[in-house]
């Protein structure tokens, strides 16, 4: 709503490139949200745990503490008032790490991107006290945690994060099927990925994880060069994911690939603005705080 | 082809820098790791042909430019002649003669003959030159020689045509050699391409040889199995057995041929309808005679056909006449009728003479000379005064101005009896007197025979003109026993003394009119010329030439020359009429309805086709029958290797070398070497249009 007038400047965010040089990816993580949640003190309207939600009728078993004493003055009747952080939910972070992520033009590679995105919303979400689970997938789910939201899980959950090897090709339907039989609650689900696989496919597999009542969130990540495909030689391109070969012009088939990713993405919106799921492009190039910025204006949309 | 610097031809491999290039780089492509392919893969491959095609495209105009750059430095010039004395051999004239006569019709001689001339042409080297000729018993230069081989097959094409002449090897063979010589070149060769007729080669001809240094190749389309039919030796005859004046056509029909042909069809038609038909059978090699009778003819030219049926040559089947038949010319003779011996009258022998048949064109009528007085202008007709009495100055005048007006007198005087009388009334406007002397101007003969001969005829005169031939009649068995001693005046011509000395015969022209001056007697009175076979075929000689008459020949042989101005003053004579204009003559074959076209500067055309030939202007109209020459349909084949030895010389051949006249001049070498200049143009262009596309794609692709 009011977000975007009250969004912070760009120049503030730090650089993907530059989160790649610390090692750590607690601190990592704690560095962009920090930084993040800085600049959102300057909108007290943002922020979902602390804001004041609504009173209800007090009933047995609620906690009396909770009775808002000042109301029963007035009205002689028991209300409790309650907030929206008390509206705890678990999230799942689940993160593409086939061999297409491992892909970089610009010294971070969309895995490194993806891993930093997925560990801040999960330290993000820890801190609201939202339990976090974590699954990573190639053709078949090669890491998972589930959503807990106890002391010390959120180590486990970056733990697991930052241990995450590109393995195998992508595979969507199949994965994120499995996935979706693991999830107890329905929650928040953040795919991030780089959806290279049939557009069909892809959609299967997304809408599996809506099938129990999800949210969905897509992050779709892609490199700079993916997105322009400035390359100015003739080269033998290989597929990272399959080995195939190609010679490739690039001054040949640029506007036709450029034509075909933008079809692509705009299929991608299309479909998920159908299915009621958020989905966003994310340019590796961007900072990492800007995209959850943009992420969290989308969510307090809904809320 | 030649260059003048031919090293610069190491600058087409530079042509090759740009292929290298693109494979070089094609080659040492880096490898790049992309994510997937999936999206470059599907980019259709329509686009990606088209952007190859492009590209190509570009690489072709480079590599263009390159090589036309080098070649242009090569400085291409064409020297064809030096092209061929490089292969080791000097140029060569070929100088093709082919027979177009009436035998090459038979069967496919005509076609094969073309293919001939087409296989030669082709075969020709570069730098040769070719020259086209086509002969008959004339010969035409289609092409002169030249490298251009493409304009000898197209006139080969369009030119050559068959025609119904015959064939003659010696004229064509020395317009060939001349032709050959002509061409400049180290090398000539007459190319003969013929059915090799043995009718072809003249008597002539025979000791005709080609110069050294020609060389002949026969190419011989003919055959010695062959048949053709002809129709020749055609006589037209008066019809004895017809009173009424119908005509013989006798004929013969002759077997060229190897095999016998038996019951062929033969008719006779005039004026396009068929008279009559026969069948006749024609052993191998003979000749069968026919004959045809026809009806009378009205006055008129008819158009007389004899045809056969013969598939294999039938340009000879056909014998066409044109046939005049004319009114009878009314002859007069004024005569006293108690003068004749025995009691016939004068006329008796004349009448015989030129009444002879419906064939003669004369009909002799007997006048006195009271009666021809009482006559009134005489207009048309012929006049014979036969020794009768001169008349009085009103006859005299009558017949002066039947004379002066265009009319034809015969004066008989058998002896000097009426020489006073003749030298006061004829001799004041006839160039001839009667020399009376003794005997009342009788004369006795000189020879002891007691009679004279006729001697000094002058055969080149219309009058004696048939009868200069041997066994065409003879005056020498006419004894004459007395005649009128004439004396001749300059304007008078003699055409025959008698063995005295004395003119027999004397002619003259009186203004419009001609008059003739016999000193001896129309019957025998005097002579025996009457009992003799050439009194009549003389006294139809003498009215022929008082009319004027021209024998025509009812048919033309092809190649004879048609004059179409003559044909229709002929013509209008005969059909009396006047006021031609002979401007608008033209001459139209009338089988094809094609008009002739006359020779440049002539008033005249030589017919190349048999058939009927229509000449006319505007009033008047008239008609040529045009016929092959009969030795030409005879087809017998002869050897041509026996031929061509008979016409190769017997030095030894020239060398061969390259002619001095070969060498270009200066000009004519710029103007050869000119083509780098074009290829440069070429370049120039090639390289503007790679620059506009090249940015062009450059800008389509950013």
């Amino acid at each position: 709503m009011q977000a975007h007038s009250t969004a912070p400047q760009p120049t503030r965010f730090i650089d993907p490139v530059t989160l790649t040089r610390i090692s750590n990816l607690e601190l990592v993580a704690r560095t962009v949200v920090e930084g993040f949640i800085s600049g959102l003190h300057r909108s007290p309207r943002l922020g979902f745990s602390v804001n004041f939600a609504e009173y209800r009728h007090y009933h047995p078993g609620d906690d009396i503490r909770r009775i808002d004493w000042k109301v029963f003055g007035r009205t002689d009747r028991f209300y409790v008032k309650e907030y929206e952080g008390e509206t705890n939910t678990g999230i799942n972070l689940i993160l593409d790490c086939s061999r297409s992520m491992a892909y970089g033009s610009r010294g971070i590679t969309k895995l490194e991107y993806g891993q930093f995105l997925t560990a801040c919303l999960g330290y993000f979400a820890f801190n609201q006290r939202d339990s976090v689970g974590f699954a990573a997938y190639d053709d078949r789910i090669q890491e998972y945690v589930p959503a807990r939201g106890s002391v010390g899980h959120l180590n486990t959950v970056l733990h697991a994060i930052e241990r995450l090897q590109p393995k195998d090709r992508s595979r969507f339907a199949l994965p994120l099927e499995n996935v979706a039989e693991r999830l107890r609650r329905r929650g928040i689900v953040v795919v991030v990925s780089d959806l290279y696989d049939e557009f069909d496919q892809v959609m299967t597999g997304l809408r599996n994880l809506a099938f129990r009542g999800n949210d969905i969130v897509v992050f779709h990540v892609l490199d700079p060069a993916e997105l322009r495909f400035d390359f100015d030689k003739s080269a033998q391109f290989v597929d990272m994911e399959t080995g195939d070969k190609m010679h490739v012009i690039p001054e040949y088939l640029r506007q036709e690939y450029l034509r075909l990713i933008r079809n692509q993405v705009a299929a991608f919106e299309t479909e998920c603005q159908k299915d009621r799921m958020d989905y966003m492009l994310i340019d590796t190039s961007q900072p990492l705080d800007q995209a959850l910025y943009t992420y969290l204006v989308r969510r307090s949309q809904l809320y | 082809m030649n260059f003048v610097t031919p090293l610069f031809w190491l600058g087409a491999f530079a042509a090759t820098v740009p292929i290298l290039l693109h494979l070089i780089r094609r080659e040492s492509a880096q490898k790049v790791e992309f994510p997937t392919l999936m999206f470059l893969r599907r980019i259709s491959k329509r686009i990606i042909r088209y952007q190859k095609l492009r590209h190509l495209l570009l690489l072709l105009m480079r590599v263009l430019a390159l090589l036309l750059l080098a070649l242009a430095f090569m400085r291409p010039y064409r020297d064809r002649p030096r092209v061929a004395a490089a292969s080791g051999e000097p140029a060569t004239a070929h100088v093709i003669l082919l027979d177009n006569s009436m035998s090459m019709a038979h069967e496919d001689r005509w076609a094969r003959a073309r293919d001939a001339v087409a296989a030669i042409v082709r075969g020709a080297r570069t730098g040769d030159k070719v020259a086209l000729l086509e002969f008959s018993d004339r010969t035409s230069v289609l092409t002169l020689p030249a490298t251009d081989f493409a304009a000898v097959l197209g006139q080969l094409e369009r030119d050559p045509q068959l025609t119904d002449r015959a064939t003659r090897y010696g004229q064509a063979l020395r317009i060939a050699e001349k032709s050959a010589l002509d061409a400049g070149t180290g090398k000539r060769v007459i190319h003969l391409i013929s059915d090799f007729q043995k009718s072809g080669w003249a008597a002539d001809e025979s000791d005709f040889r080609l110069g050294p240094g020609v060389e002949l190749q026969c190419t011989d389309v003919g055959s010695d199995s062959f048949s053709n039919l002809a129709i020749g030796d055609v006589q037209v005859l008066e019809n004895d057995e017809d009173a009424a004046g119908g005509l013989k056509i006798r004929f013969s029909v002759f077997n060229f041929g190897a095999e016998d042909r038996n019951a062929v069809r033969v008719s006779l038609s005039v004026d396009d309808r068929i008279l009559s038909e026969k069948r006749v059978d024609t052993p191998k090699g003979e000749v069968r005679g026919l004959e045809f009778s026809t009806p009378t003819l009205i006055a008129g030219m008819h158009r007389v056909a004899l045809e056969l049926e013969d598939g294999r040559l039938t340009r000879d089947n056909r014998f066409t006449m044109t046939l005049q038949a004319r009114t009878k010319i009314p002859v007069i003779s004024v005569e006293s009728p108690g003068r004749g011996m025995a009691g016939r009258p004068p006329s008796f022998f004349l009448a015989n003479a030129l009444n002879i048949s419906a064939l003669s064109p004369y009909r002799l009528s007997a006048v006195t000379v009271p009666e021809f007085e009482s006559m009134g202008a005489i207009t048309g007709g012929l006049l014979i005064w036969n020794n009768a009495p001169a008349g009085g100055a009103a006859v005299q005048k009558k017949l002066q101005e039947y004379v002066k007006g265009g009319g034809g007198l015969i004066v008989v005087l058998p002896d000097g009896a009426r020489a006073p009388e003749f030298n006061r009334l004829f001799a004041s406007w006839l160039p001839v007197r009667i020399e009376a002397e003794g005997n009342a101007g009788r004369q006795p003969a000189r020879s002891s025979e007691g009679y004279a001969l006729l001697t000094d005829l002058r055969i080149d005169h219309p009058i004696f003109q048939p009868f200069s031939a041997p066994h065409a009649g003879t005056f020498t068995g006419a004894r004459f026993f007395s005649h009128a001693r004439l004396a001749v005046s300059p304007e008078g011509q003699i055409l025959a003394r008698f063995d005295s000395g004395d003119p027999a015969l004397v002619a003259a022209d009186i203004d419009k009119g001609r008059v003739l001056v016999f000193a001896s007697s129309a019957d025998d009175a005097t002579n025996d010329l009457p009992v003799k076979a050439v009194y009549a075929p003389f006294w139809h000689q003498m009215l022929r030439h008082l009319e004027n008459f021209r024998h025509e020949k009812p048919w033309m042989d092809v190649g004879d020359t048609i004059a179409p101005r003559k044909l229709l003053v002929e013509a209008a004579v005969r059909q009396g009429k006047g006021n031609l204009d002979l401007n608008q003559a033209i001459v139209v074959m009338d089988s094809r309805k094609e008009r002739v076209s006359l020779a440049p500067g002539s008033d005249a055309v030589a017919v190349e086709l048999a058939g009927y030939y229509e000449v006319r202007t505007a009033s008047l109209n008239t008609s040529v029958a045009v016929n092959p020459v009969l030795r030409e349909s005879d087809l017998a084949h002869g050897n041509p290797e026996e031929m061509a030895a008979g016409w190769m010389s017997t030095e030894a051949a020239a060398p061969a070398v390259v002619s001095p006249d070969e060498r270009p001049t200066a000009e004519e070498q710029e103007k050869r070497e000119r083509l780098w200049r074009y290829l440069l143009l070429g370049v120039l262009i090639l390289l503007i249009f790679e620059g506009l596309l090249s940015n062009h794609f450059i800008l389509r692709t950013g």
